[in-house]
């Protein structure tokens, strides 16, 4: 990365300053309402139930492909935490948009993926970068390979 | 979600996931569509566990790629169809010593041709790896490389004399 590569990654925010067209914020307003109009309502402790289900299935899927895992999903990105989550998170959001409309599905992708409070943030800032890279490519590399599964079984 | 929780929503992402379509699709409504778009998919997703940096990195990497599909789709998957066939040069290009102010460069981006100007914003602006771009555009990750030192070497022949033209 040379100089003026910097330069322009330094200054990327101020690409950034289009304005919204006008009224746009109102013609999406009304595209979230009719989305939720269609929107079938789940009474609430079916959703708990259903939630409790998929999660469980996500945790069992995980441990029954630990001894499988051998893609190497973060080729190509540097060895920093940062690029290691957000490529795991990119991976995610193509997986969320594969899974398409389908709920119980997105139920499952998200007990599987979402994290309360990212491991990114709970490493210990002593340990050294690449060790820190090393563990997250671990850990996201077998959520991966639980999510690579998950859309393949629901594929058949 | 309440309305005023949506709108909310909307004013704290929309901007730069406009301005990110905005670079790839060169079209108002285009980009307006595509952002729309991924907030609407956001949202939908009903997901609450994630901070707003996750939230706004998924909608951002969501957004790109929505963008390159929808950009994909209008010139017919074409986008990269003459770089094979480009003849100008491919090595490391550097600018004069002197970096023009930002606001030459970010119009000299804008002037360049589809896969060049993309894959140069997709790199430096998104800040994407070429395995993410290759995966995106379905493009070999060679062929991305050459495209972004070809681009340089194009944004650099536009620059060279930036001062004449200030």
């Amino acid at each position: 990365m040379n100089n003026w590569e910097t330069y322009i990654r330094q200054h990327a925010a101020e690409l950034d300053t289009a304005p919204l067209p006008e009224e746009a914020e109102e013609r999406f307003l009304e595209r979230w309402e009719a989305g939720n109009a269609r929107r079938v309502r789940i009474p609430r402790v079916r959703r708990i139930v259903l939630w409790c289900v998929s999660a469980a299935a996500a945790v069992a899927l995980l441990f029954l492909l630990r001894p499988f895992a051998s893609r190497d999903w973060f080729r190509g990105i540097d060895n920093t935490p940062e690029a290691i989550y957000s490529s795991y998170l990119a991976q995610v959001a193509d997986a969320w948009e594969q899974a398409g409309p389908d709920e119980s599905l997105s139920d499952q992708l998200s007990s599987l993926t979402e994290e309360a409070v990212p491991l990114l943030e709970q490493l210990p800032e002593e340990l050294p970068v690449e060790e820190q890279a090393q563990i997250l490519r671990e850990y996201y590399g077998s959520l991966l390979d639980g999510v690579d599964v998950l859309l393949k079984t629901h594929k058949q | 979600m309440t309305r005023q929780e949506a709108a909310q929503f909307y004013r704290m992402h929309s901007q730069p996931l406009y301005n990110a379509a905005l670079r790839i699709l060169h079209s108002r409504a285009d980009a307006e569509e595509v952002m729309q778009d991924t907030l609407l998919k956001y949202l939908s997703l009903g997901v609450k566990s994630a901070s707003d940096a996750q939230a706004a990195a998924w909608l951002r990497t969501t957004c790109v790629r929505r963008s390159i599909d929808l950009l994909r789709a209008r010139k017919k998957d074409l986008v990269f169809e003459d770089v094979e066939a480009a003849g100008d040069v491919a090595e490391d290009t550097d600018l004069a010593e002197e970096i023009p102010p930002f606001a030459i460069i970010r119009n000299a981006m804008e002037e360049l041709p589809s896969p060049y100007g993309l894959v140069l914003n997709l790199v430096l602006i998104e800040g994407l790896s070429y395995a993410e771009i290759a995966k995106m555009t379905g493009q070999k990750e060679n062929t991305l490389r050459s495209v972004y030192a070809r681009g340089k070497a194009r944004l650099a022949a536009k620059l060279k004399n930036w001062k004449d033209h200030e």
